[in-house]
Order: structure tokens, then C-alpha cells, then sequence
């Protein structure tokens, strides 16, 4: 069994259906590579500049200890990207026919799951703020929810508007379900015969 | 020199450490295996490769030549 099935099937929900796998959108992740890389040019630069200077004033001696750090520097970045990267790929929002679930990397001793059943949803409401995020078409989905659960959020989603649809469509769905009990029946005698 | 040996011995196993981290969150919580395995190998590729070039270029540094300047 794959983490993908553990999340899933982490609870007894029949005939579960995963509808999207989102991650946070694309431009979030480029825009830390972005300051990474531009780090690296600057450091480079440095590097070349501070070794000229030293040919010049006659103390190339120091030049490999320049070129040391400069590589001491290149690794540093190199992780600093992949724990970027860890914190990308690890933070995910499953959306399900039966619920929403988020997992959440929060550094890396940190991590939670937390889900959302449909029928407990109040509002959704999606937001696109800035330059930015009008552009690339990505933003926040907010979901209000009934009780002490308060607000879950998908953060820095793409098309946050088919999400929210999508969330919505589901949310009308299971409050039908629960309104007309039989339907559920019908539609699991129906599972059952094509599994059978 | 030894002390500088030393922190550098220090950087290296930090250096290990956060490797062992990164692959282990990878592996272990990646909802997808392909990706996370290809992402791994050139972690630990690209991880190896500037550990050695940081390594060489350590050991080229002349340290007796550097105490001269105190």
C-alpha cells in the first residue's frame, strides 16, 4: 500500500472517489528557486571579483579559500532548494467524494492531516490577490465549516474558482445524499452489482 | 588547521544529516513514489558530487601560507 492509499483509506469510507490532488501552485515553488538562484549568481560574482582583486594586490594564496567557500555556499543552497522542494511536494489537499483532506508539512518535525467531511461545510470562498496571482491564475480557498473547526484553507492553489466549484458541487452533493438517504442505498447496491 | 579540519568535519556530518532528512521525508510521506524516487537519486547525486568539489577544494587550500597573514 502507497502513502497515497493510507491517506485515503486511513478511514472506513465506502466507494470513495478521489476527484484532485492538489499542490500548491507551480509559481510559489519557482519563486523561492528564484531567490535561491539569484543568491548563487551574486555569490559567483563575488567570488570572481574577490579573486581578481587578490591576483592583483599579489595574495592569490587566498583564492582556493575563496573558491572553498563559494562551494560551501553552492551546497548550502543546493539543500536549502530541496527542503523548499520537501515543503512543496509534501503539502497536498485530496479531494474526495466524501471529503477534503489536507496534509500539511510544516517544517520538517512537523506534519498534520486534518480532513473535512462535506456535509459540515458552510461557505466557500475563493480569493485572488495582486499582480501576481491574477496572472498565474492561482490564489487561496477558503472554506468555512460549522462548530470549532473553523476555516480550512487551500493555500496558494491554482484555478482557485474550479476548486471552489468543485468543493461546492461536492458539498451539494452529500447534503442531498444525507437529505435522501436512499439514494446512498441505490448507489451502493449499484457499486456492489458492478464489483460483483 | 585542526580546529578548521574539525569545523569542517562538523559541516560535512551536518551536511549528512539534513541528506538522511530530505530523502527519509521523501520516501516515507510522498504520495507519489516515482516522483520521489527521481528526486532522491538527484538530490543524493547532485548532494555527492558538491560535497567532493567542496572536499578538493579544502584540501588545496594552503593553510600555512594563510597563518602567514595573521
Amino acid at each position: 500500500m502507497n502513502n497515497f492509499d493510507k491517506i485515503i483509506h486511513s478511514t472506513t469510507h465506502t466507494q470513495e472517489r478521489t476527484y484532485a490532488v492538489v499542490h500548491r501552485h507551480w509559481f510559489d515553488l519557482a519563486s523561492r528557486f528564484v531567490i535561491a538562484a539569484l543568491f548563487l549568481i551574486l555569490i559567483t560574482a563575488f567570488s570572481i571579483y574577490a579573486a581578481r582583486i587578490m591576483k592583483v594586490n599579489g595574495t592569490s594564496e587566498l583564492i582556493p579559500a575563496i573558491y572553498f567557500g563559494t562551494a560551501m555556499l553552492y551546497l548550502i543552497t543546493w539543500l536549502y532548494s530541496f527542503f523548499v522542494w520537501v515543503d512543496y511536494f509534501l503539502d497536498i489537499w485530496i479531494i474526495t467524494s466524501a471529503r477534503v483532506i489536507n496534509v500539511e508539512q510544516k517544517g520538517f518535525f512537523a506534519r498534520s492531516t486534518s480532513e473535512l467531511d462535506y456535509t459540515h461545510i458552510q461557505d466557500v470562498e475563493s480569493e485572488i490577490q495582486g499582480i501576481i496571482q491574477t496572472i498565474f491564475n492561482y490564489g487561496d480557498v477558503y472554506v468555512q465549516t460549522a462548530g470549532s473547526q473553523g476555516k480550512f484553507m487551500f493555500r496558494h492553489v491554482g484555478r482557485p474558482e474550479k476548486i471552489k466549484t468543485l468543493v461546492m458541487h461536492l458539498n451539494r452533493q452529500a447534503i442531498s445524499k444525507r437529505a435522501h438517504p436512499e439514494a446512498i442505498k441505490k448507489e451502493q447496491a449499484d457499486h456492489d452489482t458492478a464489483h460483483n | 588547521m585542526q580546529l578548521i579540519a574539525l569545523l569542517y568535519f562538523v559541516f560535512l556530518l551536518c551536511v549528512l544529516i539534513a541528506c538522511i532528512i530530505v530523502a527519509f521525508h521523501l520516501q516515507r510521506y510522498s504520495i507519489n513514489k516515482k516522483i520521489a524516487t527521481i528526486t532522491t537519486i538527484c538530490f543524493i547525486i547532485g548532494t555527492l558530487i558538491l560535497v567532493t568539489i567542496t572536499t578538493i577544494l579544502f584540501a588545496g587550500i594552503p593553510f600555512e601560507q594563510l597563518t602567514q597573514y595573521r
